[in-house]
């Protein structure tokens, strides 16, 4: 398994070849059942290379030269240490089970092809993200999920709605995207200043070994590192949707929900807090960098956590869920604690895929409605939907012992015990625990509960959905219930697994005092469940049977409801504040710029010259080739009196 | 012995004259003569820098020139013919259809 | 004159009779109104050249100048001439003095910027010695083109069918449509 590490990249690249070429020639079966064993076996080899690397460690791969100047070489270069293993489980784990779960869900579109295609070429960048040995292939797969997120989000391109979605979502990550090469380039060229040009580097290895480096070579009154660590960070920030670049990621709903599932909950996303755990040598000697981190992922977790309460599109709710629970992955490596934030990342990947993929199997069954007001009663005609649902909102919400529970459990408990953290944040990420049971319950109550307020005809159409479908969510159930069991705590007479397999590449980490006793951590359990049962309790009290009770809540807190529900008027605030100056901006520059500048002086100026001196020298052109000759002769002779009046040879 | 200063002049002068020719004359078979005087003062020119260099690779090139005045002749040719049936001239100072 | 005649000096001398005939030909080439002396003066041209070559050692290429070039494509020559039959009216006039003047002003200008004031850094190479025996033979000029050049002679068969395939097409068609007149 140790030689073969590049077909796991290269497994879903050739599957989207194949559909989006021979596939279309063929039964359109064919490009899913293709797509589906593309990364099925991509799995299997992912899962025996991940085996390998726990066995035997690292493995790196070389597939040659990508840029050769000079001393300067970057290679496409695949290296699979455990962290890379996790991801690599994780993506073509989680993302196998969602292209079965296509095959039903996208049987009856039409661009059945084509959505199969950017399913693997996704699946191809995410890997190539998590696999690459440096920080320009790792910007290739990046700049891929980009790109792929785009297409997907954009997939029902014909919608105008859908379409502005995906040119949203391209546009931000591409503001993060750019401080992101901007990070990039200050590491090489820091290198660069100290070691002379053969001297850079950024394989991660060799970054590795010059972090002293970063952490001593001062820039503009920042040491690089800090510097570089935040530039980074806000390219993680565009792809993982924190503040303030999240805003893609809820309209990136627009998109097959299949696709939300894989792309917006399971693994692109997660790309950002890949990056900072992959890159965790350079923020440890970042505290100040690392502050922000922790800061801004509790603060989106709280602020994503208030807007999902009053949401009421299923996908929104899911949307802001994850922005939140992503909120606290970096809550978690900004406090130093990387392994629990990886934990968080694949626990989260179990449940919100599954709860994802619920929410598609209910949308397919309700012939499309999204609104949970217009739900209800779902649970006797799509039992394994209404079960798994509740299996993947229990699990978000921490509900004791599911997966959930262990790793939101770690994270809280860093924020608090961290050297790096403190009460503020525990508190942050509490309250953020208590919403989050409470607008996961609201949202599976209004939907699978109490009588149907569907209309009649969506009624008579609904149906459970067909066990390509089923078969996904239900693994993907039992994934999220025993999950924790790769992080157990050493109260529950566990050794944690993924601390100890990830300790390799945490390479100076930030140490979080463990509870002291086994009845404190029991304690410390017992108190994050209350919290979570507090809010799930509270939840399914109210609805849905005194849904009138809610409403006169909301009533009378209109402001606070209308803020929420209104999502803090963040989109307005973009539109005066950014999108209009820049409106007005370009109508400046086109009118200006363009149409004055380079339209008339320019191109219409220079046509102009071009045609008044033509005109003017057409009586040359009498088209008599001698007349030509003599012309021609003549310029030979100015060009050579010249020369020779410039001296010559001499 | 033969000075190479004598043999260039000779060429330049020939060369000179052929250029003449193309530029002054108004029949078209004179102006081909002319280009393959012109060629012949170029051929000189080589076999002479040749002779001073003892380097006998120009005279290859000799012999690819003239191959080439030889399709330059046929294609030149089989223009003027075709234009002496159409126009009944071979006046070059009649041939203006690139006038612009 | 009687060093023009020695044994040494035998070559040089044959080199400027030849230059001059060679010049005095192409100036009646450039100048002669009739096709046919022109054709004449400029077989006595090539041959000339023919002769210069051979004193400049380059055997075979003499041996092709007279060949190739007096022999076959100066027929092409004439068969043309003879082919149109042109009349005078159909040569059409000379041109005016003037402008016969001003091109040689032209042209003589450019000779003597680019030949003569350019001369001394060109021309400054010491005379090398040739093994009589080898140098512009038949042989030294075959393994040239057989082997050092052997592409590009390969590709000059391809440029004369192109030739060949031009010609035919060109002469054959009646060409419709034609004239500003």
């Amino acid at each position: 398994m140790a030689d073969s590490l590049h077909w796991i990249p290269l497994l879903p690249l050739l599957g989207a070849l194949f559909c989006a070429t021979v596939g279309r020639l063929l039964p359109k079966i064919c490009s899913g059942v293709v797509a589906v064993l593309a990364v099925g076996f991509a799995a299997a080899v992912a899962f025996g290379s991940a085996w390998h690397v726990h066995e035997h460690g690292a493995i790196v791969s070389r597939m040659g030269d990508w840029i050769a100047v000079g001393p300067l070489k970057i290679g496409i270069d695949l290296a699979m240490d455990p962290l890379s293993a996790v991801m690599c489980a994780v993506v073509t784990g989680v993302g196998f089970l969602i292209h079965v779960y296509s095959l039903g869900y996208m049987a009856h579109d039409a661009g059945y092809r084509r959505y199969f295609a950017f399913l693997n070429l996704f699946t191809f960048n995410m890997l190539v993200l998590v696999l690459a040995k440096n920080l320009p292939l790792l910007f290739v797969g990046w700049e891929g999920v980009g790109l792929c997120s785009y297409l997907l989000i954009g997939f029902w391109f014909e919608d105008p709605a859908k379409a502005s979605a995906g040119k949203k979502a391209f546009i931000v990550n591409r503001i993060g995207d750019a401080a992101f090469v901007m990070g990039m380039l200050l590491l090489f060229w820091t290198q660069v200043q100290a070691t002379g040009v053969t001297g850079g580097s950024l394989d991660f290895s060799d970054l590795q070994e010059k972090r002293s480096l970063f952490e001593t070579t001062s820039w503009g009154g920042w040491t690089v590192g800090t510097v570089a660590a935040l530039l980074l960070f806000v390219g993680a920030c565009g792809k993982s949707a924190q503040l303030p670049l999240y805003v893609w990621l809820p309209d990136a709903m627009a998109g097959p929900t299949p696709v939300s599932a894989l792309i917006h909950a399971a693994t692109m996303v997660t790309a950002g807090v890949y990056m900072i755990v992959r890159m965790n040598f350079l923020y440890t000697g970042a505290p100040a960098a690392m502050a922000v981190v922790a800061w801004v992922g509790a603060s989106t977790a709280l602020f994503a956590a208030l807007i999902a309460i009053t949401q009421t599109d299923i996908k929104k709710v899911l949307a802001y869920s994850t922005i939140s629970q992503l909120g606290y992955m970096f809550l978690a490596v900004g406090v130093g604690a990387f392994s629990s934030g990886i934990f968080h990342l694949t626990t989260h990947a179990f449940f919100k895929g599954l709860l994802f993929l619920g929410a598609g199997s209910v949308i397919h069954a309700m012939s499309g409605e999204q609104d949970i007001r217009k739900m209800g009663g779902l649970y006797r005609m799509l039992p394994y939907t209404c079960c798994t649902f509740f299996v993947g909102a229990a699990a978000i919400a921490g509900f004791p012992l599911l997966s959930g529970f262990f790793s939101k459990d770690e994270i809280l408990w860093a924020a608090w015990q961290s050297p790096r953290g403190g009460p503020a944040l525990l508190v942050l990420g509490g309250l953020t625990a208590a919403l989050t049971a409470f607008y996961m319950f609201r949202c599976a109550a209004l939907a699978f509960l109490g009588a149907s307020r569907a209309s009649e005809e969506v009624r008579h159409h609904l149906h459970e959905s067909p066990p390509s479908m089923v078969l996904p969510l239900l693994l993907l159930a039992v994934l999220s219930v025993v999950g924790g069991a790769l992080g157990l705590p050493h109260a529950l007479g566990a050794t944690n697994f993924m601390g100890h397999f990830l300790e390799p590449v945490i390479v100076s980490p930030v140490e979080i005092p463990h509870p002291h006793t086994a009845l404190a951590e029991l304690g410390w359990m017992g108190a994050a469940s209350a919290v979570a049962l507090a809010g799930m309790g509270f939840a399914l009290w109210l609805y849905p049977r005194k849904l009138a009770l809610a409403e006169s809540w909301a009533g009378s807190w209109r402001r606070l409801h209308a803020l929420s529900s209104n999502k803090f008027y963040v989109d307005e605030l973009y539109l005066l504040f950014v999108v209009l100056p820049l409106r007005a901006f370009s109508f400046v520059c086109w009118k200006i710029g363009d149409g004055l500048m380079i339209d008339g002086a320019g191109v219409h100026g220079i046509a102009g010259a071009v045609k008044g001196g033509g005109n003017a020298t057409t009586s040359l052109q009498t088209g008599n080739v001698q007349h030509s000759a003599i012309l021609l002769w003549a310029g030979g002779a100015v060009v050579l009196g010249a020369f020779l009046w410039l001296g010559g040879f001499a | 012995m033969i000075p190479l200063e004598h043999v260039i002049l000779l060429s330049a002068v020939l060369f000179g004259i052929g250029t003449v020719g193309v530029l002054i004359r108004r029949n078209l078979i004179a102006i081909f003569m002319s280009i393959e005087l012109m060629l012949n003062a170029g051929n000189l020119a080589f076999v002479g820098f040749a002779r001073q260099y003892a380097g006998d690779g120009a005279h290859a090139v000799v012999l690819f020139i003239v191959v080439l005045a030889a399709v330059e002749a046929a294609v030149g040719f089989a223009i003027v013919v075709a234009m002496f049936r159409n126009r009944g001239t071979v006046n070059a100072d009649e041939v203006n259809l690139m006038k612009g | 004159m009687p060093d023009a005649l020695h044994p040494d000096n035998l070559p040089a001398t044959a080199f400027y009779l030849l230059a001059v005939v060679a010049i005095v030909a192409s100036i009646l080439v450039v100048t002669r109104r009739n096709p046919v002396a022109q054709a004449m003066n400029l077989i006595l041209t090539l041959l000339s050249l023919a002769g210069i070559f051979a004193l400049l050692q380059a055997h075979f290429v003499a041996a092709i100048q007279i060949l190739v070039y007096a022999g076959a494509i100066l027929v092409v020559f004439i068969f043309v001439i003879m082919l149109l039959n042109l009349s005078d009216e159909e040569i059409g006039p000379p041109r005016p003095s003037i402008a016969k003047g001003l091109a040689v002003l032209l042209v003589a200008a450019m000779i003597w910027g680019a030949a003569v004031r350019c001369a001394d850094d060109v021309l400054a190479i010491p005379a090398a010695t040739l093994d009589p025996g080898s140098y512009g033979t038949l042989a030294s000029v075959g393994l040239l083109i057989y082997r050092d050049y052997l592409l590009a002679f390969e590709l000059t068969s391809l440029f004369i069918l192109i030739g060949i395939v031009g010609a035919v097409l060109l002469a054959s068609r009646k060409v419709s449509g034609g004239g500003d007149k």
